[in-house]
């Protein structure tokens, strides 16, 4: 069909320097939070993505010197031989897929105060505190360079890019963006001040990018390419660094101009420290939201140039390529929720892509240095560990089993869904509501969050495309239609709700003081599910920490109501700080005039008032309305139920009862997803109550490789 | 020339358009004789003379009118004997059917459903055309048995006028106890409901990130015909319009009459939506939109200028 | 109360549905299939009408092996018993005919004091079975009911017509047809399934009904297919650009393609 002919452009090769790339899919250095330390998991991740189709692969921002080091960020480093060998097997499982392999090198000098770099001192343009480290600028300085830490540091560049080489790569991208690498410093005047000929005018400025780049093309040569992950543009103040920036209408082309002949690729992003800005969540960004600042770039080289912005979908993809924005689709967030997009391109199963949702909690993962979690692929990060394969399902020993699960969620569908994959002979999926999606129906209606759908609509297409799974929706069971089912399994994903009253975590005193607001007391569910009516003045008490009070919020002021949102943490929403979207969520509610009273907390509540409490004494807010955004609690009384009733399990043929998401304990919807994956994954298991322990790479005395199995508990002679 | 039946689809007397297509019709096949149940005669004549009507059975029984489709069988087969009808033509409603399979049971006939169109057949007899499978096959057949009885769809015709002489004869049918089973005891006049029903509509007019959340051109626009309104993703995700709008892979699947797409691009998740719709118009900006590749037609350019003057220009011919 | 429902095993409405080449028949070997979802309704009004009161649900159905598939749903939404008459002489029946074999299937069932139907097949779209059979059994029709209940000797429903709702009644026994808007079908539970496996379905030939080959079949059918055209794949139409027209061509066009 000719529709289809249409994504042949995406699979044109593409040269890179000496190489030749298979397709336009290009997947972007990003931490996953394994570093070099963890191999298996390191390769195990990138080479799905090579076998998904990915042309170009690249690991994630590395280190090239311990005084650099990001500890405690598991980043990836490449000081030592150890780092080669570690490095070179990720390399080779990216080839064994067939894609070039690629790795971020930085040099990244303002890397605050709590790293491991006992005796070793960062030195960066200039002795100024670097960002990371302004809390504790005690702590924060660089050290000076001059003339031979000049020198000294760009050799650091040549011998860092000659274990590269060693270890395989095909690619070296310099990191000169996010202002996460001196060769930004050194470039932007917000952050170089010097006086000598590496400060000042322009080319002063892009002398050290220039003369590193010369060195090192000099020392690997011409077989491995070269090239720059470039900042075009830093921003404006407040979410960016202004006047004294790098701009896209400034000197970005300039730049380009300039370095053109010393670089084989560019790979551009925007924003500077807040890199959140390149990495935007569905809240503030659609797909290709960096055109304005990119978009215009490409003219001024003659090498092939990448850019990232949300591309989700096939079509976008096409439009940016033949409108010449770019040469390759730069993505890290598609790649992780679908590693198999661009398979999935090729072979016209388009419907089959599992679309990013926006959400970040891969970008907060990496913010609060932990390993990636993706909240529609529950198998990001775990394909060595749990040796979990996006695509391919092992038949579930026990698959002569019919398997009820009740509650079509997000813990619900996808636990059906990999049941169903797994040839679970028949699975049904009930709910109670007239549509499938659970929680995910409310929560996203507020705003910025319409994106999440995409959770419901993936699973909810996949769902129907399996033979031996049956939705059926508009049906409440009871725990003795449950039990009478006719299921050998029952998987219970029956999830959660928000208290109307709780105990309130910070002080650990009850609320039930609110139920004096009767009427006016709201729960989100009140308002999103029921259409409860708000008043005109509103206050939001919110212990909840994340997106549901601030969402609440920004509803409220469009719908011209007067909004206060109180929370007894330091500020609203403080999740949204791991997930980047603070500073925007932020200026979005100072501009819609919500009042944010954060550190103080309720104590007293009468009809049409609340008492306010904090470190600055106590105030009493009249309101029409309270929205409480509080404790959720679970979903748990028919799990009890059906387990005190275990003896009559035998004379109905069932044999096990589970319970998955939020109904256990009220997580992350990532974690809700996760829980009903990991369940069909473990069914066949002896106790799949008890997750299988996953592989730990860690160093152990009188290992064997047996101990670096899934499923193995170290056992060791004592 | 032999008689053809054309049963009468009229309100109190007023002849609906059904009815002089079905006369038409019945005039390539024979002689007109159309078949009036109800006492509103007099309104009615002058309508179905200028369509040309030779003939006019009127039927005032109280059994025929008062219970339902089992005596209107009866009394057409009573007519068919005694006139030796060529064919008998039914309007293609609800109630128009069940009247033709009951008819045909009782005078051992074959029956035509829902044609678009009927000829003179070689040779006699007569042709029918029919369209089936949601659209996808065009169906010629014809009547091995009996007297042909077809029932024919709206706007299969263009009415010509030719003057008959609606000749009146009074006919009595004899209707059976059997026949007296069902009647209808209360009839309560229906509230304009509003737009139909998205994936029951004949026609969808669906509106997209072209139209930056101001849906009423297309709203407008739909009314005009009719129709149903849709919404891409995009502007469900927007905010613009609800999810139970959205016609795409992920929303609804719409296959009706008429699908016109303003301000989408069609992207692949929203044509596999929409694409089996008989015929597709898209008004876009952009010339390279993939929607235009579906086309029946399509327009390049703003919908904020072409909704309007097209809407104009519908309500306009419909006088 | 004993009911007797029809039901109709048809192609699914997603896979392409084509026509046969030797006999212009419609292919309905090839394709997947499934109980007509409209019958889904009849079913489960039947069942609501039994388990208020007393009585019994049988399913019939007229069709080739496959079509047992349809029975066997409605067995495991809790249909009481099944009778799947089969006959290759059935093959390329019309309505005529098949009304004749169902009508004779319901005769030997037993006079049900109600025939429940769905509103239409999904697939040959000719709705005129329910009345033939009607007419067949003489029986009194009530069609398109999304609202129905059982008063003693009579039946009554609303039906929601395009420009009235009406209120029908009807002496037993009588053929009703009803919408999808008149109930909500049950899913069979694991244990509808099981307990389906259980329940008799008896299968009748022609013969059993005293009905001749002569009377069904293509040969008998009282109108046939001359001919049929596939609608050719969709190809590009005509584009205009909008020099100040293009909303006046646009209703033109619809004009000429008669949609207005």
């Amino acid at each position: 069909m000719s529709l289809d002919r249409r994504y042949g452009v995406l699979f044109e090769p593409v040269r890179i320097g000496p190489h030749t790339a298979r397709n336009r899919f290009w997947q972007t250095p990003h931490a996953i939070g394994y570093g070099t330390d963890n191999p298996g998991s390191q390769g195990a991740y990138r080479a799905t993505k090579a076998e998904g189709g990915w042309g170009v692969v690249f690991t994630e921002a590395t280190s090239i010197a311990p005084e650099v080091d990001k500890t405690p960020a598991p980043l990836s480093r490449l000081w030592d031989q150890g780092d080669v060998r570690n490095l070179r097997h990720v390399v080779e499982s990216i080839h064994e897929h067939g894609a070039l392999a690629g790795i971020e090198l930085e040099y990244h000098s303002s890397i605050g105060y709590m790293t491991e770099g006992r005796g070793l001192n960062a030195r960066g343009v200039v002795p100024v505190a670097g960002q990371s480290g302004l809390p504790v600028g005690y702590a924060a300085t660089c050290a000076d360079m001059d003339l031979e830490d000049i020198h000294e540091i760009q050799d650091l560049h040549v011998e860092a890019a000659l274990r590269a080489v060693d270890a395989g790569f095909d690619l070296l991208t310099f990191h000169c963006g996010h202002a996460a690498s001196l060769l930004a410093h050194f470039l932007i005047p917000y952050y170089n001040t010097r006086t000598d000929e590496y400060g000042g005018s322009f080319e002063n400025r892009a002398r050290f990018t220039r003369e590193t780049l010369t060195k090192v093309r000099a020392a690997v040569g011409p077989g491995v390419a070269v090239g720059l992950r470039f900042g075009a543009d830093t921003l404006d103040d407040l979410v960016g660094i202004g006047e004294r920036g790098m701009h896209a209408d400034g000197e970005a082309p300039l730049f380009i101009e300039h370095l053109d002949d010393l670089v084989d690729y560019w790979d551009l992003v925007i924003g500077a420290y807040d890199w959140g800005q390149d990495a935007q969540s569905s809240r503030t960004a659609s797909e290709n939201h960096e055109k304005p600042y990119v978009g215009h770039l490409k003219k001024h080289t003659t090498k092939p140039v990448v850019n990232v912005g949300r591309f989700n979908s096939p079509d976008t993809m096409v439009d940016v390529i033949r409108a010449q924005q770019c040469d390759f689709i730069g993505a890290a967030r598609a790649s992780i929720s679908d590693p198999f997009l661009p398979e999935k391109v090729r072979t016209g199963r388009i419907d089959d892509i599992r679309e990013c949702i926006g959400c970040n909690i891969c970008v907060s993962r990496d913010m609060g240095t932990n390993r990636i979690q993706c909240t529609q692929n529950a198998t990001s990060g775990e394909e060595f560990r749990r040796g979990w394969h996006p695509e391919l399902f092992t038949k579930a020993a026990n698959a002569d089993n019919d398997v009820l699960v009740v509650g079509a969620g997000p813990a619900g569908m996808e636990c059906a869904m990999v049941l169903g994959r797994r040839g679970m002979r028949n699975v049904h999926l009930v709910d109670a509501e007239p549509v499938i999606g659970g929680s995910l129906n409310w929560i996203t209606r507020l705003p910025g969050r319409q994106e999440w759908r995409r959770l419901i609509e993936y699973r909810e297409h996949q769902l129907a495309k399996l033979d031996n799974v049956t939705t059926i929706l508009n049906t409440e069971l009871t725990a003795d239609e449950i039990l009478d089912y006719g299921a050998s399994i029952i998987v219970l994903a029956v999830g959660s709700h928000y208290e109307r009253a709780d105990v309130n975590p910070f002080g650990r005193r009850p609320t039930d003081f609110l139920a004096a607001l009767g009427e006016s007391l709201l729960t989100p569910e009140d308002v999103l599910v029921h259409g409860k009516p708000v008043g005109d003045s509103v206050v939001i008490f919110d212990t909840d920490g994340y997106f549901v009070g601030p969402g609440l919020a920004e509803l409220f002021a469009k719908q011209g109501r007067h909004v206060r949102i109180v929370t007894p943490a330091e500020t609203v929403g403080h999740y949204t700080k791991m997930t980047m979207e603070y500073t925007r969520l932020r200026a979005d509610l100072r501009r819609l005039g919500v009042e944010v009273i954060p550190q103080t907390t309720i104590t007293a509540a009468e009809a049409g008032t609340v008492t306010l409490s904090s470190a600055d004494g106590t105030q009493i807010l009249s309101t029409d309305s309270v929205v409480h955004v509080g404790q959720r609690v679970a979903h748990d009384s028919l799990y009890r139920q059906l387990r005190s009733r275990r003896s009559e399990w035998g004379e109905m043929d069932v044999t096990a009862i589970y319970q998955v998401g939020d109904c256990v304990r009220p997580n992350f919807i990532a974690d809700a997803i996760f829980s009903g994956h990991r369940l069909a994954r473990e069914i066949d298991q002896p106790d799949p109550t008890r997750q299988l322990p996953f592989v730990r790479e860690r160093r152990i005395i009188l290992g064997t490789e047996d101990d670096f199995q899934v499923g193995a508990r170290a056992t060791q002679p004592r | 020339m032999a008689e053809v039946l054309v049963l009468v689809d009229h309100a109190n007397g007023t002849v609906r358009k059904t009815t002089s297509e079905l006369l038409t019709i019945a005039r390539r096949l024979g002689e007109p004789s159309a078949v009036f149940v109800g006492d509103e005669f007099d309104a009615a004549k002058e309508t179905l003379a200028k369509f040309g009507a030779e003939k006019v059975y009127r039927v005032e029984n109280a059994d025929v009118t008062d219970y339902l489709v089992a005596p209107q069988a009866e009394l057409l087969a009573q007519l068919v004997e005694k006139t030796s009808a060529a064919a008998v033509l039914i309007p293609s409603n609800s109630a128009g059917k069940e009247i033709a399979a009951r008819l045909a049971i009782k005078t051992d006939s074959g029956l035509i459903t829902d044609a678009v169109d009927v000829q003179a057949g070689d040779g006699g007899g007569v042709a029918t055309t029919q369209s089936v499978f949601a659209g996808s096959f065009s169906v010629k057949s014809t009547v091995t048995k009996g007297t042909p009885i077809v029932t024919v769809k709206p706007n299969s015709a263009t009415p010509e006028e030719a003057a008959g002489a609606a000749a009146d004869e009074a006919f009595e049918p004899t209707i059976s106890e059997g026949a007296k089973g069902a009647k209808v005891t209360e009839s309560k006049p229906k509230e304009a409901t509003g737009r139909p029903e998205l994936t029951e509509a004949a026609i969808v007019v669906s509106g997209g990130r072209g139209t930056g959340g101001d849906f009423s051109p297309v709203e407008t626009f739909a009314d005009s015909l009719g129709a149903a309104v849709g919404a891409s993703r995009a502007a469900v995700d927007a905010g613009w319009y609800p999810h139970t709008s959205q016609v795409g892979q992920t929303g609804k699947q719409v296959s009706p009459q008429l699908y016109v797409a303003c301000g989408i691009s069609g992207a692949i998740q929203h044509r596999a939506g929409m694409q089996t719709s008989k015929t597709i118009i898209a008004i876009n900006k952009d010339e390279e939109a993939p929607i235009f590749e579906l086309v029946d037609f399509g327009v390049v350019g703003d919908l904020f200028k072409v909704l309007p003057q097209a809407t104009e220009a519908v309500n306009a011919s419909k006088g | 109360m004993n009911i007797v429902v029809c039901v109709k095993y048809v192609p699914d409405a997603q896979s392409d549905r084509t026509f046969n080449e030797s006999d212009n028949t419609t292919d309905r070997v090839g394709v997947d299939g499934l109980l007509s979802e409209l019958d889904e309704y009849a079913v489960e009004e039947a069942l609501k009408l039994v388990e208020a009161g007393e009585g019994e649900v049988t399913v019939v159905t007229v069709g080739p092996d496959q079509a047992a598939d349809a029975l066997k749903k409605a067995l495991q939404m809790g249909a009481d018993k099944a009778v799947h008459v089969k006959d290759d002489a059935i093959h390329g029946s019309d309505a005529v005919a098949t009304s004749l074999v169902l009508a004779e299937a319901i005769k030997k069932i037993g006079s049900p004091d109600l025939v429940i139907t769905g509103m239409a097949s999904t697939d040959g779209t000719m709705s005129v079975v329910p009345a033939m059979l009607a007419e067949r059994l003489g029986l009194p029709q009530v069609t398109f009911a999304s609202e129905l209940s059982i008063d003693g000797s009579t039946v009554t429903i609303r039906r929601d017509g395009d420009a009235a709702s009406e209120t029908i009644v009807a002496t037993l026994p009588a053929l009703v047809s009803v919408t999808d808007q008149i109930n909500e079908p049950r899913f069979p539970s694991f244990k509808g399934i099981m307990a389906a496996k259980k329940k008799p379905v008896e299968e009748w030939a022609l013969a059993d009904l005293g009905v001749d080959a002569s009377q069904v079949g293509l040969e008998a059918a009282w109108s046939k297919v001359e001919s049929f055209t596939k609608r050719p794949p969709r190809e590009q139409g005509q584009i205009v650009t909008d020099d100040g027209d293009g909303g006046t061509k646009l209703a033109e066009f619809l004009y000429a393609q008669k949609f207005v």
